[in-house]
């Protein structure tokens, strides 16, 4: 390999690799070539140090806008769309013609009917189906809540706020999954998913050993935002045991004016 | 979890919900592109959420076989050079991406900042968009220079050369910022 054919293949190695001989070449070729050497480590150099970037997290405006405009889109699709199960029913039962209003309502009737008489034959069937039903809703649980705790231990600040939006569409947590998420609320180093800490934690708000860990976490908060969102929080659920924690938080001196005033605001409002 | 391609099929297909998975997937990183391409937080928002609409808008021109994010950044190049043609109406786009941006700061903002993400982040500023933009598609989109060769519809050769010299450049205007100490 020359100098010419090493200098190509330089971005090579920095991002898409090379294949397993070419890159034995290229490695003997820097390590009998200094300016080749100097070169490739001054982009090597940059190119690793271009990970000092973080990624920065947008406001939370974009997710509430974005939600809302696809629910929008859906409702216009769904309203361009008058005669979607017209369109159904012609898949299933090609050439057969609407019938007339009246017999179309007699039709109805009759299917009803029928549902009932078969609602009624089966009622051992319908609990052993609420049954697998159950299971089922249980399995699905569980599946989100390991794919929630899989994504909250990841070290892409994106993918543990992708995790935390996951926990919203559980319906019974189990206590490893709270505990994780309280650790997120103290730990995480970044603001914006301690922030989403604090609302995926309301779903779950209910229960009385969240209302006292989030009460705690207070004191732990540097952060104004976070301790903003807590004392929000708090306020919302009534939580008088948070009013102590409130008169602790302004005992302190570091506090901004915004987070003093809230918390002050925040315990006559609890009280 | 079922990949961005067989997502995007059901999102084309009429399942327009689905497009959540996506953009909670991708939506952090598309903003950090725009906002490293534009330096504003909420023209980078407003684009990312456009972004989004273009998906929908045009998800029947979506084919299963290409790959989803190679499509989302062509849409994403697409927007960003309609947001600046709309800008500057009078200047071809090719000069706009040629072209060395003006510098952010004074020299004494400058002075007082020494961290090295924050001249790094200056460093990338004084880039011209075409090197900037190869820079930000390889490193931080993670994609592969084929896929950018296709975006940029110019050949893996050239997306290399234009790498290697805007870390040669970028490297330069460090070196510069940091006040030529090293």
């Amino acid at each position: 390999m020359n100098c010419q054919e090493v200098r190509k293949n330089m971005p090579d190695l920095l991002n898409d690799g090379l294949p397993a001989d070419a890159a034995s070449k290229f490695r003997d070729h820097l390590l009998a070539c200094r300016p080749c050497r100097e070169e490739f480590q001054e982009l090597n150099e940059t190119w690793l140090r271009l990970g000092v970037l973080e990624e920065e997290q947008p406001g939370p405006e974009l997710r509430r806008v974005f939600y809302r405009r696809l629910e929008s889109y859906k409702k216009e699709l769904a309203r361009r769309q008058p005669g979607a199960w017209q369109q159904r029913m012609a898949r299933f039962l090609p050439g057969w013609p609407l019938p007339a209003p009246a017999l179309r309502f007699a039709a109805a009737a009759l299917i009803v009917a029928l549902g009932f008489s078969a609602g009624f034959f089966s009622g051992a069937a319908k609990k052993n189906t609420s049954g697998q039903l159950a299971a089922l809703n249980r399995e699905v649980d569980s599946l989100k809540q390991q794919v929630s705790l899989s994504l909250l231990s990841q070290p892409s600040a994106s993918a543990r706020l992708q995790g935390l939006s996951m926990t919203s569409q559980l319906q019974d947590p189990d206590p490893a999954l709270l505990k994780t998420l309280l650790t997120v609320l103290d730990n995480d180093p970044s603001v914006s998913v301690r922030l989403s800490a604090v609302d995926a934690l309301y779903l779950f708000a209910d229960r009385e050993e969240v209302r006292a860990a989030i009460t705690d976490s207070l004191s732990r908060q540097t952060s104004p935002l976070v301790q903003i969102a807590l004392i929000d929080l708090m306020v919302a659920l009534k939580e008088k045991r948070a009013a102590a924690a409130l008169k602790k938080l302004l005992a302190g001196n570091q506090l901004i004016p915004e987070v003093r005033q809230r918390a002050q605001s925040g315990i006559s409002q609890i009280l | 979890m079922p990949d961005d391609e067989h997502v995007m099929v059901q999102v084309r297909d009429g399942r327009v919900e689905m497009l959540a998975i996506l953009f909670e997937r991708h939506h952090v990183r598309i903003y950090n592109f725009f906002l490293r391409l534009t330096a504003n937080r909420p023209l980078s928002e407003d684009l990312t959420q456009e972004l989004f609409l273009r998906i929908l808008k045009y998800r029947h021109t979506y084919r299963g076989e290409s790959k989803f994010s190679t499509w989302m950044y062509q849409i994403a190049r697409n927007l960003h050079i309609d947001q600046l043609r709309s800008r500057h109406p009078e200047i071809p786009i090719d000069d706009l991406y040629e072209e060395p941006p003006c510098p952010r700061s004074c020299p004494a903002e400058e002075a007082e900042s020494g961290q090295e993400a924050d001249l790094l982040a200056r460093a990338m500023e004084r880039l011209p968009l075409r090197k900037r933009e190869v820079l930000l598609l390889s490193r931080f989109q993670n994609l592969k220079y084929g896929e950018i060769a296709g975006l940029l519809a110019c050949s893996v050769e050239s997306v290399k050369v234009q790498v290697h010299r805007s870390l040669k450049e970028l490297r330069r205007h460090y070196l510069d910022l940091q006040g030529g100490t090293r």
